[in-house]
């Protein structure tokens, strides 16, 4: 559907993007993660055609989008906007119009919108007038209006509350069910996890992973295991470090984490608690995109995760 | 969906957007409002200078007949109304008052301190027409014979040359005075309906949907719209205000002059907008436009300044320049067009360089303004803008 290939882009001095690639299909949800300046909007910006690639392409189905094309995405800034002294339903169907929606059919559309997004007594109120929740849903209404085929949302769970974030996930999931492509970036890496099958993770313009959520973790995470003993005694791993049984260990909770040089040696592991102690438990850990966030993206220690719950 | 699909679309939501606000509305009733005040004065004050008029009243049948003809004779010179009064002392009392300025009583005429010589003369002429008359009946003369023996007043020709052209010369000045307010105005609608569009960051959702071009054309179309139709609408008041007045009389070619005006208001639009579209696609918030559309601003007032030396020598060297000139060509061309000083072909060219001007600045501006809208981060160089368009 969207497909992104080796994108490069500066302002000036600063290469905000560097070699970036990605493809986005229909019926998928795929989630754009970056620390912030990572260039996640600037992709956003250049795969809409707000801004013009230095160099690489983008490609809709195969060739250059028309303009005809680009009437039929949907696309939700991250500095939300839309005329303050209009009304929702007025400025949601001028969007259907502009999308190339015939009068009657931009209006009804634009009412089934709002109604489904809760917005339909508010919905001739200046937009000015509305709660800053109710401006958001009124900003995805002008998205949605039309069905768009493509779906591009930048940041659009930030600033919801937890309701609002299920209202959203209900509304993007359906998009993608009825055959849209969906993407959007957030640093809400659970929400992600929990929502996409598809992420790319961006960093200093660079994509630094991508695919489905499940390859990705079977092929970058470290295998590790979380042991715990009876009494919450840890000092028995230290020495598997230097066995060579395991790349590193710390301290989780009331056990320990440690992380395999290779995942066959996970009895080893055991033997060597077991030895120790009684054993409570002893789990092979799935890795998290957060951890996997991790990975990829601490290659810089000096660098900071994008924190998880709170929104940027 | 075409690109004029679009421009019309935006185009509608301008003028629905500005049609609804009541700053608009307002600010057209004032504008009416002190447009019809100053009409009314100007016909009142003329109305004055113009006839004079006289009251004048009548005791008995013959002088009532004296006077009757007496408004004949005046016709288009002095509005006389007369009406009969009891008898003489009332008369005389009303004269006196200075309620009536003359009284007709047999064969004489009251007057008050200062006579009029004018209304005296018109007396004796019409006293000598009735008497004559009288003669003509009792000898038996046709009606024909009659009134070949009182001919129409002879008529008089001024011989100071074409008086027409100072008045369309003050008709078109006032109309450039106009253009000149509607041209701000409304220019700096398109500047500040930019960075609203801007500071609200509604732009990036418009431009996802369609190109940069087709957007500020029907920005530009659908402010220059109201614009027409509220200038329109001016000059009509005026116009048809002194028309119904019926004091100042309107010289011939006026309706031309009106139409000329309109037409190099729609052309100097299109002009300055795009130098507006510019200030302000560069400023991130209203409160930056009066420095950014501020030079234009000037240079509208330079221009109008420039229209003045039109109005005192609209045949001289410099008009003619200045008419050439696309910037100064809205002002200078209604005046001359409306003195007659002006050929076809040099219309012809002030259009057509003005039109190609145009078109130069609206490339020119569509650049800019895709540049500069999406940088929201404070005022951006015009360079800048220009240098971040994406073609």
């Amino acid at each position: 559907m969207l497909q992104l290939h080796d994108l490069t882009k500066r302002f000036g001095a600063l290469v905000a993007l560097d070699g970036v690639s990605m493809a986005v299909e229909p019926g998928h949800m795929h989630g754009f993660v970056g620390r912030n300046g990572s260039g996640k909007t600037t992709t956003m910006r250049i795969a809409l055609g707000l801004l013009a690639a230095d160099s690489g392409t983008v490609l809709w189905r195969g060739a250059p989008p028309a303009d005809d094309d680009r009437r039929r995405l949907g696309y939700m800034p991250e500095e939300r906007g839309l005329y303050p002294r209009m009304s929702a339903r007025a400025q949601v169907t001028y969007f259907g119009r502009l999308s190339g929606m015939a009068p009657a059919d931009a209006a009804a559309a634009a009412a089934h919108r709002l109604d489904e997004l809760g917005l339909g007594d508010r919905a001739d109120d200046p937009v000015e007038k509305l709660s800053l929740g109710n401006q958001q849903r009124a900003q995805l209404a002008a998205a949605l209006v039309q069905g768009p085929e493509l779906l591009v949302l930048d940041e659009p769970f930030s600033g919801l509350d937890p309701v609002g974030v299920d209202v959203l996930a209900g509304v993007l999931r359906a998009e993608a069910d009825r055959g849209a492509a969906v993407v959007f970036s957030s640093h809400q890496l659970e929400l992600v996890e929990r929502l996409c099958d598809e992420v790319t993770i961006i960093d200093d313009g660079r994509v630094v992973a991508g695919g489905p959520i499940a390859r990705l973790r079977a092929e970058r995470a470290r295998p590790a295991v979380r042991v715990e003993l009876e009494g919450g005694w840890t000092q028995w791993a230290a020495p598997l470090t230097a066995a060579g049984v395991a790349e590193a260990v710390r301290p989780e909770g009331a056990g320990i984490v440690v992380e395999l040089a290779d995942p066959a040696r996970d009895q080893d592991v055991l033997d060597t608690a077991r030895a120790a102690g009684r054993v409570v438990r002893f789990e092979h850990l799935v890795p998290s995109l957060t951890d996997l966030f991790r990975e990829v993206v601490q290659a810089r220690p000096d660098v900071p995760a994008p924190k998880e719950e709170v929104p940027a | 969906m075409s690109g004029w699909s679009v421009i019309r679309l935006v185009a509608g939501r301008e003028v629905r957007a500005r049609a609804k606000s009541r700053g608009f509305l307002v600010s057209t009733a004032v504008s009416l409002a002190i447009l019809a005040v100053i009409v009314v004065v100007a016909s009142t004050l003329s109305g004055d200078d113009d006839r004079p008029s006289f009251d004048v009243g009548t005791v008995g049948e013959r002088p009532a007949e004296v006077a009757a003809v007496a408004v004949d004779l005046a016709q288009g010179e002095a509005d006389i109304d007369a009406r009969p009064v009891g008898d003489e002392s009332e008369a005389a009392r009303l004269v006196e008052d200075g309620d009536l300025d003359a009284a007709l009583v047999d064969d004489r005429v009251l007057v008050g301190d200062e006579p009029s010589d004018a209304l005296t003369a018109l007396f004796q002429a019409a006293n000598r027409e009735v008497a004559l008359s009288t003669v003509l009946h009792e000898v038996g003369a046709t009606p024909q014979q009659v009134r070949a023996a009182a001919p129409e007043p002879l008529a008089t020709d001024a011989v100071t040359p074409d008086d027409d052209r100072d008045e369309r010369r003050g008709i078109a000045s006032v109309g450039t005075m106009l253009m000149y307010l509607q041209l701000i105005t409304y220019g700096y609608w398109v500047a500040s309906g930019i960075v609203e569009e801007k500071a609200s960051r509604v732009v990036e959702l418009l431009l996802a949907k369609t190109r940069a071009r087709p957007l500020l054309a029907g920005k530009v179309l659908g402010i220059g719209l109201m614009g027409l139709a509220q200038m329109t609408l001016f000059v009509a008041t005026a116009l048809g205000l002194t028309l119904a007045l019926g004091s100042i009389d309107l010289p011939p070619g006026t309706g031309a002059i009106a139409v000329g005006l309109i037409a190099w208001f729609v052309a100097g639009f299109a002009l300055y907008a795009c130098l507006f579209a510019m200030g302000g696609a560069v400023a991130s918030r209203a409160e930056e436009l009066q420095s950014t559309t501020g030079p234009i601003t000037l240079a509208i007032a330079a221009a109008f300044f420039a229209s003045f030396q039109a109005v005192e020598d609209p045949d001289g060297p410099l008009a003619f320049v200045t008419g050439l000139m696309p910037f100064t060509a809205p002002f200078v061309m209604p005046v001359r067009m409306a003195t007659d000083a002006v050929a076809p072909w040099e219309l012809a060219l002030a259009a057509a360089i003005l039109v190609a001007t145009t078109a130069l600045l609206v490339r020119v501006a569509a650049r800019v303004y895709a540049g500069g809208v999406l940088f929201t981060r404070g005022r951006i160089k015009l360079r800048d803008a220009l240098a971040r368009a994406e073609a």
